[in-house]
């Protein structure tokens, strides 16, 4: 967790862009709340059923609660940005929508999820994979 | 009645045992649920479809719904018996395993 589920036109990315897609995730991701890396995971499904009008991509990010207004409002312009470059479409064709889950109701590298900002969080940051 | 989305990577070890698999969440499930029963569904990700910190992935996303509430301490053993399954039937490790469990909402 995160988990950065991206829905794209069937077509408008190869492998290249789609791995290019999840660095920029893990920067823009861990650049504004200081999560561990290992933790971000970006899933693609091209499926042009599940887009609105005019819309290319929707990148649908489950987050741990506790991230602020600000930090969300980061997130969702440098995801926009990063996927319009990397797929070369415009900004406008792109949604992304952010929603929060608990950090105890997920467990990964075997423990459950720190809350953000909390001193488990930097235990837990000590100890993660490299 | 529960329920439970496994996506695994459609070339991984997991796909080949997921008999086993559904088994054994159905059993974790109705061992820590007051409620048995589990529906268990599969989503098989190709290659270059998922990454982990950039790079292609080995996780296994294991996303459960509930049809009651949890605590904590119950999370936290239900979910670890969960990876320990993906763990000793797939041959992954732990941090290999992302497993969650859908938060009630407040109409629930």
């Amino acid at each position: 967790m995160p988990l950065y589920r991206t829905v794209v036109r069937p077509g408008l990315t190869d492998v290249d862009v789609r791995q290019a897609f999840a660095g920029d995730v893990v920067d823009v991701h861990c650049g504004v709340t200081g999560a561990p890396p290992s933790l971000v995971h970006v899933l693609y499904v091209e499926d042009d059923a599940r887009l609105p009008d005019g819309t290319d991509a929707v990148v649908m990010g489950t987050i741990r609660s506790g991230r602020s207004g600000d930090q969300k409002e980061h997130i969702t312009a440098g995801l926009t940005d990063a996927l319009a470059e990397r797929a070369g479409i415009p900004v406008e064709a792109i949604a992304v929508r952010l929603a929060d889950i608990p950090a105890s109701y997920a467990m990964e590298e075997g423990v459950i999820l720190p809350e953000p900002g909390s001193p488990e969080e930097e235990a837990f940051k000590a100890g993660v994979r490299a | 009645m529960s329920s439970v989305n496994c996506l695994l990577q459609a070339a991984g070890p997991a796909v080949a045992v997921r008999g086993d698999l559904e088994r054994g969440l159905v059993e974790i499930h109705d061992v820590h649920s007051p409620s048995p029963g589990l529906d268990v569904s599969w989503q098989l990700v190709p290659e270059g479809y998922l990454f982990t910190e950039g790079h292609p992935s080995t996780t296994s996303i294991v996303s459960f719904t509930l049809d009651h509430p949890t605590t904590l301490p119950e999370r936290e053993a239900f979910l670890g018996s969960v990876c320990e399954l993906f763990a000793a039937l797939t041959g992954c490790t732990v941090n290999e395993v992302l497993a969650a469990i859908t938060p009630p909402t407040e109409e629930s």
